[in-house]
């Protein structure tokens, strides 16, 4: 099983899922996230300490300002992925106006790997950052 | 909050499928509702909210699809604890089916105790005798050493003991040591009663080669083999307890044997210390003398080629670089013992050397008839199986309307499969306990009743193989059994199983069938072992049948043993034996009564000799026996020519001897060997020559079954000193009498201490008896065989009779029709025993067929029996036919009991 959480995990093909959901385009105007990015996200935000689906939906929404317009739908395959990995582990319980919800939790292992993802997260939007930034000219382009 | 929304989702939702997606579903619906409730909180109406909503989420069902993908992957991480969940379950349910219908299951349940235990049994003998290697310490170093000589006319199984000093040159090298065992049973006198023990002499090396150590004691000595040293003995654990009830204080004891010496007992062998074994020409000892190369012992070197020699190589040497090691020594021989191996090599040629090993040795011809019976008896297995399987099937169509509902209602055929198996494994491994607890006993049983003690001297017992085999047999049958109800509830079958459930006139053709194949089979199997015991048994009639050449019934023989301390005498020897036979004839009843210094089938003594005429190329051999006068005539060998020995023919007289048949033909040719001469001995011996006097009719030596070989009779009478006195001090006697043997023995034991009151009567036996056993292994086999060939047959009757009758039951509404519409009894009974008869039919065909290949390999245990023996297969061809026949008959007659309107109604 694949551990790392780095965004070129878009390359990854979850032998699982069937072919033709993987071959779909993912149709969204707003900005694609990365697979890998939507579990950071989701570790970050469960590390505030254990919430449902929509709880997590909102926070991300919120902190943002919905900028990232996650697909909510995504969200449940990456929890239950994370959970898989044993990143996460999960429990029914009443929501807030009593009704049943599924309550995620991060485990001693998400944390590691958090902690370990968070600062390859830093640097590689550090690196696409400087590359984004750079006003030195390439050779070739001299 | 509208409950009408969520109710609504909760529906679209359960589109998708049911139960095992329900906690995705309803964590979607969660969210669903709760961005919905949030919307409307903001203001919006519902039907908008909803709408949003459903673009917030993006596309549901690729994002559960997705979930469901990995909740499923998780799904079969947890199958392997649901399938053992459900195993227990099918257990549950598997034991209350069993219980349901006791009948079928007690029946099923002994056909597969039967063949387990008789199959585990003969499997335990079979890999004690064939796959397990000898009860010693690194057995596999164990060898045997024999010697052999270039020109004689017979094969030698062991050595001329005084070799063994010499090959013992070897020790260190190619042997880490050599022992050398003569056998030697000793008459223990207690309180008058003496008794024969099987014993042996043996070098004190013996114990180190085997690598067996005392229980209690120790064994012997160098110092015990010295000449003077007090004699001592070493005894087996059996005897111990038997004769002495396992004292402890045995140690040390003197013990006293008949013949007026005494020994003292300084060690006990442990228990399962069997040795030496049949297998190598010597029966089990149960005491043990120490070996002594004294002068008389190595006066016989290159002659008296008795003893057997044992050997345990050297780390790494292979059999064939120890027989090279030893030939050079035997190439050496003549050279050192030019008296004895150089003369030996002048007239006999090259001396030869084996070494074999001691596993294969002790083997010997048991393998064949160990493998048939172990063939046998996996037959009698297979009809036990396909008896039960058959049963089982007969229940699974009782059971198909349940089959069926469970397939609708969507059970897999795995599942399914997978509860026969539960079911049918309960079953077996309740069989296989059953079976291994007979098998316990009838391993016992095996090992007491085979003939000569063979397979005690192997370490028979339930090892992790022989657990191992019953539990891949029990695991075979069972996947055997649950495939079978298996395809009979196959998919397609189901729905129009339930359409035709209610009215089935006829049996449903498919499941006939496979029924039939399985009794055909059936009846194939049981035909192929019972042509096989049919020509065992008839082997074992024709060697019954065979004459011995003498005539065993009402004669008694018995054994004295003169001691030389009280008869050094060579005159005084033979005095006293005609005395004994003497009084031996006044007995009332007897008719006539003699001695010899062996008698038939109790062992032979070969001896080189010199026929009259050109040298022969290989020195010719005979089996020699010392007779006094009116052996013949006791033992009813009929006289061909000349005359038979006379008190006359005595040390004064020309000596004179008497040969058999074959002898006279082999090397006297056509014409008439009366008056010719005959030599004891090779051709540049000094033995005088000897007239022959007589032709007697050929005698079976040793045991029925073999062909007639050369044999030639002297005189006792004529006999001087030498090393024949310890022969003719210890002879047979017979006697003959017209009263049943038994009745005769006390009376042999007063003639007996009429002459001399300190003499012992040893070994009183009738001869019928000494005849019986030298083909009691044919006998032992051929009763195993037929034991269980009436086991096949048996389960071959149940088989035809449980297809047939439950064919009647299936069938009782065609049944009610045709005796509605005017079907006679005779009619009706023609049906039922028609059906059997096809059925057996067929299966005789094959079986035949089958047989025909197969009793080939047996060929080597008939005996003048072909193993296309005509005869035997034409009446077990008959013997199934009939029994298909009458195992036909209760369903007959339940046939022809059916009510037709109650069996119309029935169904």
């Amino acid at each position: 099983m694949r551990i790392s959480l780095l965004p070129i995990d878009i390359l990854w093909e979850e032998p699982n899922i069937p072919r033709d959901t993987l071959r779909e385009p993912a149709v969204s105007t707003s900005l694609d996230l990365l697979q890998g990015t939507l579990d950071l996200l989701v570790l970050r935000t469960l590390s505030w300490g254990p919430a449902h689906g929509y709880d997590v939906a909102r926070w991300i929404q919120d902190v943002t300002g919905d900028v990232l317009r996650v697909e909510e739908g995504s969200l449940y395959p990456a929890l239950h992925r994370l959970e898989k990995r044993k990143l996460l582990k999960s429990s029914w319980g009443l929501s807030r106006n009593n009704r049943r919800a599924k309550y995620y939790e991060i485990t001693a292992k998400g944390r590691e790997a958090l902690a370990s993802e968070a600062s390859a997260w830093s640097s590689f939007t550090k690196a696409v950052a400087t590359v984004m930034t750079s006003a030195e000219r390439p050779e070739w382009a001299k | 909050m509208t409950p009408r929304l969520g109710s609504n989702w909760r529906r679209y939702l359960s589109f998708f499928g049911r139960r095992p997606e329900r906690d995705v579903d309803d964590e979607l619906a969660f969210h669903v509702q709760a961005r919905v409730d949030e919307y409307i909180a903001t203001g919006m109406d519902p039907e908008a909210a909803r709408a949003a909503t459903l673009v917030r989420l993006g596309d549901l069902t690729r994002y559960r699809g997705e979930t469901l993908a990995i909740e499923q992957q998780e799904q079969r991480r947890r199958t392997m604890s649901n399938v053992a969940h459900s195993v227990i379950g099918d257990i549950r349910f598997g034991a209350r089916q069993l219980g349901r219908n006791l009948p079928l299951t007690i029946a099923a349940l002994l056909c597969f105790a039967l063949g387990v235990g008789a199959n585990t049994s003969i499997f335990s003998v079979v890999n004690a005798v064939l796959f397990r290697p000898l009860p010693f310490p690194d057995s596999d170093k164990l060898v045997v050493v024999t010697e052999g000589v270039t020109k004689l006319a017979a094969d030698i199984s062991s050595i001329s003991a005084p070799d063994l000093l010499d090959y013992r040159e070897t020790e260190g090298r190619a042997f880490r040591s050599l022992a050398l065992i003569r056998r030697r049973d000793v008459t223990i006198a207690v309180n008058g009663e003496a008794e024969v023990i099987p014993g042996a002499a043996v070098t004190p090396s013996t114990f180190k080669v085997l690598r067996v150590a005392p229980a209690v004691g120790r064994v012997f000595l160098d110092a015990d083999t010295v000449a003077g040293a007090p004699l001592v003995v070493v005894i087996s654990d059996g005897l111990w307890r038997r004769r002495y009830g396992a004292d402890r204080s045995m140690i040390g004891r003197q013990i006293t044997l008949s013949s007026g010496t005494t020994a003292e007992v300084v060690g006990i062998m442990p228990s399962g210390f069997a040795f030496p074994m049949p297998g190598l020409g010597m029966p089990v000892a149960d005491i043990f003398l120490p070996f002594r190369f004294s002068p008389a012992v190595l006066a016989q070197r290159a002659d008296n080629f008795g003893a057997l020699a044992i050997g345990r190589l050297q780390n790494g040497v292979s059999e064939e670089r120890a027989e090279s090691s030893l030939a050079e020594i035997v190439r050496q021989l003549p050279q050192r013992y030019p008296d004895s191996w150089g003369k030996s090599q002048s007239r006999g040629g090259t001396p030869l050397i084996h070494v074999k090993s001691m596993r294969r040795t002790a083997v010997g011809d048991s393998r064949r008839p160990l493998l048939v019976l172990l063939g046998a008896v996996g037959f009698v297995l297979l009809i036990a199986c396909i008896n039960v399987a058959s049963l089982f099937i007969a229940r699974a169509s009782a059971r198909k309307r349940e089959i069926a509902i469970r397939r609708v209602l969507g059970a897999t055929r795995g599942r399914l499969t997978q509860q026969f198996l539960a079911e049918a494994l309960l079953l077996l491994a309740a069989g296989s306990v059953l079976g291994l607890i007979a098998a316990h006993w009838g391993t016992q049983a095996l090992v007491a009743l085979a003939p000569g003690n063979f397979y005690s001297s192997f370490d028979v017992s339930v090892d992790s193989r022989v657990l191992a085999f019953t539990g891949g047999l029990t695991v075979l049958t069972a996947l055997v059994f649950a495939m079978l109800p298996g395809f009979h509830g196959r998919s397609s079958d189901a729905e129009q199983s339930l359409r035709t459930e209610g009215r089935s006139s006829t049996a449903n053709r498919t499941r006939q069938r496979g029924r039939r194949v399985l009794i055909v089979t059936e009846v194939a199997f049981a035909l192929m072992l019972t042509i096989g015991a049919g020509l065992m048994l008839r082997s074992l009639a024709r060697v019954r049948a065979v004459n011995p050449g003498f005539d065993s019934d009402n004669l008694v023989t018995f054994n004295i043993n003169l001691p030389a301390t009280a008869y050094g005498d060579v005159d005084r020897i033979k005095l006293t034996e005609r005395q004994i036979v003497q009084r031996l004839r006044e007995i009332p009843g007897v008719t006539s009564a003699s001695a010899a210094s062996g008698l038939p089938m109790q062992g032979d003594w070969l001896i080189v000799f010199t026929p009259e005429g050109p040298p022969q190329s290989q020195s010719p051999v005979a089996a020699n026996t010392l007779v006094l006068p009116g052996y013949f005539e006791a033992m009813r060998i009929p006289l061909r020519a000349g005359r038979l020995f006379s008190e006359r023919d005595t040390k004064s007289a020309p000596s004179a001897v008497i040969i058999n048949e074959t002898l006279a033909r082999e090397y006297y040719g056509s014409g008439n060997p009366i008056g010719r001469q005959f030599k004891w001995g090779p051709r540049d011996s000094p033995g005088p020559l000897s007239e022959i006097i007589g032709v007697v009719a050929d005698v079976k030596q040793r045991s029925l079954d073999e062909e007639p070989s050369p044999a030639v009779y002297h005189a006792v009478l004529q006999q001087d000193t030498g090393v024949n006195v310890s022969i003719y001090r210890t002879l047979a006697y017979v006697v003959r009498t017209r009263l049943a043997p038994a009745s005769v023995a006390a009376a042999i034991r007063t003639a007996v201490r009429g002459v001399d009151p300190k003499l012992v009567v040893l070994n009183v036996r009738p001869m019928d008896m000494i005849v019986g056993q030298t083909i009691e292994t044919r006998r032992f086999n051929a009763t195993l065989l037929g034991l269980f060939a009436a086991l096949a047959l048996a389960l071959a009757a149940t088989g035809v009779y449980g297809v047939l009758q439950y064919s009647v039951i299936q069938r009782r509404r065609e049944m009610g029709i045709r005796i509605a519409i005017g079907a006679t009894s005779s009619n009706m009974i023609a049906l039922i025993v028609g059906q059997a008869v096809r059925l057996a039919a067929v299966g005789v065909a094959i079986g035949l067929a089958g047989a025909f290949a197969l009793t080939r390999l047996i060929r080597a245990l008939l005996f003048n029996t072909d193993p296309l023996d005509g005869l035997t297969f034409v009446a077990s061809a008959g013997v199934l036919l009939v029994i298909a026949v009458l195992s036909s008959y209760l369903p007959a007659r339940r046939a022809l009991r059916i009510d037709p309107l109650i069996a119309m109604r029935a169904e």
